[in-house]
């Protein structure tokens, strides 16, 4: 686990932090992280978003070991790694935010849970746009730092 | 890796593997890197039994046809356009029929089965864009890049090109489309977006090849 850091429950990550996305094997586009790993949708519930670990609270292999996900993606699963204020800094004034929320399924690492929310506020077709938008700078932040299935190294597409 | 397991009991299938198809689109538009593993089926093609039906890849192959058939009698003629017999009509009817086989939960995630009608829509947005491409290269020799063709988790067919700067996004979802384009790979915000009929979108393939 990396050096601790204290993030209030319920509160903001700071924007020195960094997220980790666990990566779906069945949304990759070829072999790169894709649109189909950062979903995000108008009709979400309030408070829903896109699931993360805060890194300096769980570490690539301890998130490889939550069940829940090994379930789903394997045992070995990628991992793209995203600092918090590289996320925001396109969509701070959006209301777009990431928010520590603990996750039970995450036993041990319940309170390393975050998830990036706030998009639900974007509606109508403007808002559509600003989601693609920021989908897709979400993506090029993954594909900039992931670790590959099974790789406790990074790497970059770029 | 984007491998997909349509068919549940695969005795009964006959696989098709990425290297007797010269890929799935995910080979051929050049964004994987060669990890794929030649010898992982495609997917399935499930083996008829005697006497029994194929409703799902009758109506798919039906419905592929139709959409073609559809481009060449009734848009081609009004828009001026010939489809081009070196056109990967194959490749990409392949990866669509892949798409549209994609049963609920194909993510393991909740994702939404991608309905008929929206992949034999983007049968005819692949036909409009390499008809566009088609008239673009008579005058300026535009080149462009395959699409990268991906089933979207809520329910639709996402097709993205990438064409010298810019990008073009479109979503299909039965007979409309949603279109996104950035002027530039490097800008973060879009040009616009757009939620229009399929016949529509020919205007944004043209000014993707435009230089």
């Amino acid at each position: 686990m990396a050096t601790s850091t204290v993030i209030a429950k319920g509160g903001p990550v700071p924007a020195e932090e960094s997220i980790y996305r666990a990566l779906n094997p069945k949304h990759f586009e070829g072999s790169l992280p894709g649109d189909n790993h950062f979903v995000m949708k108008q009709n979400h519930p309030p408070g829903d978003g896109v699931s993360t670990g805060i890194a300096s609270l769980i570490s690539v292999s301890e998130l490889r070991s939550i069940e829940v996900i090994k379930q789903l993606y394997g045992d070995a699963f990628a991992v793209a790694e995203l600092v918090v204020s590289e996320v925001l800094a396109p969509v701070i004034t959006l209301g777009i935010s990431v928010i520590q929320q603990d996750a039970a399924e995450w036993c041990e690492f319940s309170g390393a849970h975050a998830v990036i929310t706030g998009y639900q506020v974007l509606t109508g077709n403007a808002g559509k746009k600003r989601i693609h938008d920021f989908q897709r700078h979400l993506v090029k932040l993954a594909r900039r730092r992931y670790y590959p299935a099974g790789s406790d190294a990074p790497t970059s597409s770029e | 890796m984007a491998t997909a397991e349509i068919v549940r009991d695969s005795s009964r299938a006959v696989p098709l593997y990425s290297d007797a198809i010269q890929g799935s689109i995910q080979d051929y538009v050049g964004v994987h890197a060669g990890s794929w593993q030649s010898h992982a089926p495609v997917f399935y093609i499930p083996e008829k039994e005697p006497g029994a039906s194929e409703p799902i890849w009758g109506t798919l192959i039906y419905g592929a046809a139709r959409a073609r058939r559809g481009f060449e009698t009734i848009v081609a003629p009004k828009a001026g356009y010939q489809t081009s017999k070196t056109f990967p009509w194959d490749r990409l009817n392949l990866e669509l029929m892949r798409i549209a086989s994609l049963e609920r939960n194909w993510d393991g995630e909740g994702a939404e089965p991608v309905p008929q009608h929206a992949t034999t829509t983007a049968a005819v947005l692949l036909f409009l864009a390499k008809a566009a491409k088609d008239a673009m290269e008579q005058s300026t020799m535009a080149q462009c890049t395959f699409p990268i063709v991906l089933p979207a988790v809520d329910g639709g067919v996402t097709l993205k090109w990438a064409q010298g700067n810019k990008e073009l996004k479109c979503i299909v979802r039965s007979d409309n489309v949603e279109v996104v384009r950035w002027s530039s790979m490097n800008r973060y915000e879009s040009e616009g977006f757009w939620e229009i009929p399929v016949a529509r979108v020919a205007e944004h393939f043209e000014w993707l090849l435009q230089q």
